[in-house]
């Protein structure tokens, strides 16, 4: 955190509390947030406060329960129509956030009744040049015991190249390309965020494998608060991401093996899509 | 079961949740979606918006449940920050702020504030509401217009005459104040 850049958002905490900045400076407020632990709780305080004056009791109308618990039915029998194991690469939507279609609560496929949250892709793709294996499991961590499912799923899936994919979105000039770096270490990774903003690219280029018990996450900032896009593994290879439209700012954290909730590790890259261009 | 869910907290509603349990989503809708509602039609003044944002809030608690961070907050502080950014996002579309305003205008009060210093005094508890009016008048008008009225402070600046910088470091210490005062209350929810 750099002073200017602090004091300046510093004075925009309170207003950026009550939603009452606009979009350029709430994506400046997120950005900066992600490295600034000082201002992300005085953010927090801010919002209790807000909340507070928000808080009346009182009842929601009647019939609002009934159309979540329809959703709710709906979106069951898409994820147990999808529940076998396609040939094809499977792509695994994460549920709606901010941002995604209303009223289109993640067409989720899973394996099984308890379907597996937020798994959001597990692809297989080898051989794409010669001896090139390229695996990738991204696993929003909703809950870490899933490892071993996401692992099986990995290997029962079998797929395009990824990297190919990723190529061709690179030279898509629709598509957002993102660099993610990091001053000092030299690290980075670009990020290509394809033009329909629900796919993205992750693509490692300077990322040094992690001890195996450690793995690379990549988060997005929503409204100030990261959300997890995936575990990337202790050795970083071209993974495909799912991203809301909404999504700008994006980061990769060193974490415990099968990722965390929230983000424990420093940042060790990041970028905006505001930088890139 | 049932019982069981009634006793459980915020917190343990959200594993539920996480876990796709539906009657740990429906317990946490018993006990937050009328305060959500509430703070959502307050900002948006249109009950059919209002419940949409109470739709789209408790199937996103159901689809991303790990959005929510028990150490940053409580559960219903959460889900009251989310619905006040949803309605004033919805409130930045145009009709949604012209609805708004038809509405404001039916009612008998006009002078920037006077809807949203109402607003609050009708429905905060007394504690937030004393709070509020030990706040200096300027600080107060400031938040109320921003968070109740859903302006940027940009808005709030020339509704009030006032500089736009002036605006955006009262409201920062106006809630810095409240935290103060409100800190007794605070501790439990966080
Ligand atoms: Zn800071």
């Amino acid at each position: 955190m750099s002073g200017v850049r602090h004091s300046e958002i510093e004075s925009l905490l309170g207003a950026y509390a009550l939603d009452a900045v606009d979009a350029d400076e709430a994506r400046a407020v997120e950005e900066h947030l992600a490295t600034c632990p000082s201002c992300r709780d005085e953010l927090d305080a801010h919002r209790r406060v807000a909340a507070m004056l928000g808080d009346a009791d009182g009842r929601a109308p009647a019939g609002v329960w009934d159309r979540i618990a329809a959703e709710l039915r709906l979106e069951q029998a898409g994820a147990d129509a999808s529940s076998s194991i396609p040939d094809t690469p499977l792509r695994l939507r994460p549920p709606t956030a901010d941002g995604g279609p209303a009223g289109a609560p993640s067409a989720v496929g899973a394996s099984s009744r308890r379907r597996l949250p937020s798994v959001a892709a597990g692809v297989l793709a080898a051989g794409v040049a010669a001896g090139l294996a390229i695996v990738v499991g991204i696993l929003s961590s909703r809950l870490s015991s899933l490892d071993h499912q996401v692992g099986s799923m990995q290997s029962a899936l079998a797929g395009r190249s990824l990297q190919s994919m990723a190529l061709a979105a690179a030279l898509d000039p629709r598509d957002t390309t993102v660099q993610l770096t990091s001053a000092p270490a030299g690290e980075r990774a670009t990020l290509i965020v394809d033009r329909d903003r629900s796919t993205a690219y992750f693509v490692p280029a300077a990322l040094p494998s992690l001890p195996s018990r450690r793995t690379y996450q990549l988060w997005s900032l929503v409204r100030g608060k990261p959300v997890s896009l995936g575990v990337l593994g202790s050795h970083a290879v071209t993974s495909e991401v799912h991203v809301q439209p909404d999504m700008s700012v994006f980061m990769v954290t060193a974490e415990p093996e099968g990722g965390t909730a929230q983000p424990t590790g420093t940042v060790l890259v990041q970028g905006s899509t505001s930088a890139a261009s | 079961m049932r019982s069981d869910l009634a006793l459980a907290s915020d917190a343990n509603l959200v594993i539920g949740i996480a876990r796709w349990n539906e009657a740990a989503l429906a317990e946490a809708y018993r006990r937050h979606a009328g305060a959500v509602y509430g703070l959502a039609r307050r900002v948006l003044w249109d009950e059919a918006l209002a419940e949409e944002v109470v739709q789209e809030l408790f199937l996103r608690l159901w689809s991303a449940p790990e959005r929510y961070d028990a150490e940053r907050g409580s559960l219903r502080s959460f889900l009251l920050t989310q619905a006040h950014g949803r309605a004033v996002d919805m409130l930045r579309s145009e009709s949604a702020r012209r609805r708004r305003e038809q509405a404001e205008a039916a009612s008998t009060v006009t002078t920037a504030g006077d809807v949203e210093h109402e607003a609050i005094d009708l429905t905060v508890g007394d504690s937030v509401r004393d709070a509020l009016h030990r706040l200096p008048e300027r600080e107060r008008k400031a938040i109320e217009l921003a968070y109740f009225g859903g302006h940027s402070y940009r808005e709030v600046a020339t509704l009030l005459g006032e500089p736009e910088g002036t605006v955006k470091s009262r409201i920062r210490s106006g809630l810095g104040r409240l935290q103060v005062q409100l800190a007794p209350m605070l501790s439990g929810g966080a």
